[in-house]
């Protein structure tokens, strides 16, 4: 009997980041928190974050965006935005 | 609250002057702003956010920016492009051969 070609039955769904599907927006200021620090207000890095390319693109312009029209405080983070649950691997 | 209204009044019809199809205007709510703007002799600490979806012709945006800035009313004035959303087919993260990429660049 010869070997059958076929695609690998056992292969898994192809790894999801944590927005792959959700709509990116400067508007919802509370999304865009939970990818910034609290203490200086810098963006976290891809291996922090864990997104794929095309959406920590996405957030970074999101965040630069609300930063320039006057939604996303600079420095910090929102004090009502503090209690967000952790979605990056920070470690403080 | 009757003046918010007139400074709305002013920008939508200062559009429709230049030839801009105003479909939308949406108000954000009015909230305490991120940081202190200081803007025309005052330090601002509060302000009412609006967006106005409009379409019209690329070459009166500098003109607006202009009249925008003279109004005492307006603190920041900004221009975005129309958002094409498109993330339906948003396929999870496809691993990168860092191999090939590496050979094939030679």
């Amino acid at each position: 009997f010869q070997p059958i070609e076929m695609e690998n039955p056992y292969k898994e769904p192809p790894r999801r980041c944590v927005l792959c599907g959700i709509n990116v927006d400067y508007k919802n200021v509370q999304l865009l928190s939970q990818f910034v620090s609290p203490h200086t207000g810098r963006i976290y890095g891809r291996h922090i974050t864990g997104l794929c390319n095309k959406k920590q693109k996405e957030i970074t312009k999101a965040i630069k965006r609300a930063h320039v029209f006057g939604f996303m405080p600079v420095m910090y983070k929102n004090p009502s935005f503090l209690t967000d649950p952790k979605i990056c691997n920070v470690k403080y | 609250k009757p003046e918010t209204a007139a400074v709305l009044k002013r920008t939508v019809e200062a559009l429709m002057e230049r030839g801009a199809i105003v479909r939308n205007l949406e108000n954000l709510g009015e909230r305490s702003l991120p940081y202190k703007i200081s803007k025309h002799k005052q330090r601002h600490r509060r302000g009412g956010y609006f967006l106005v979806d409009f379409e019209g012709p690329p070459s009166i945006v500098s003109t607006m920016m202009d009249h925008l800035g003279r109004d005492i009313d307006v603190i920041r004035r900004t221009f975005l492009k129309h958002p094409v959303s498109k993330t339906e087919e948003c396929s999870g993260i496809i691993p990168v051969n860092y191999e090939d990429k590496l050979i094939a660049k030679k």
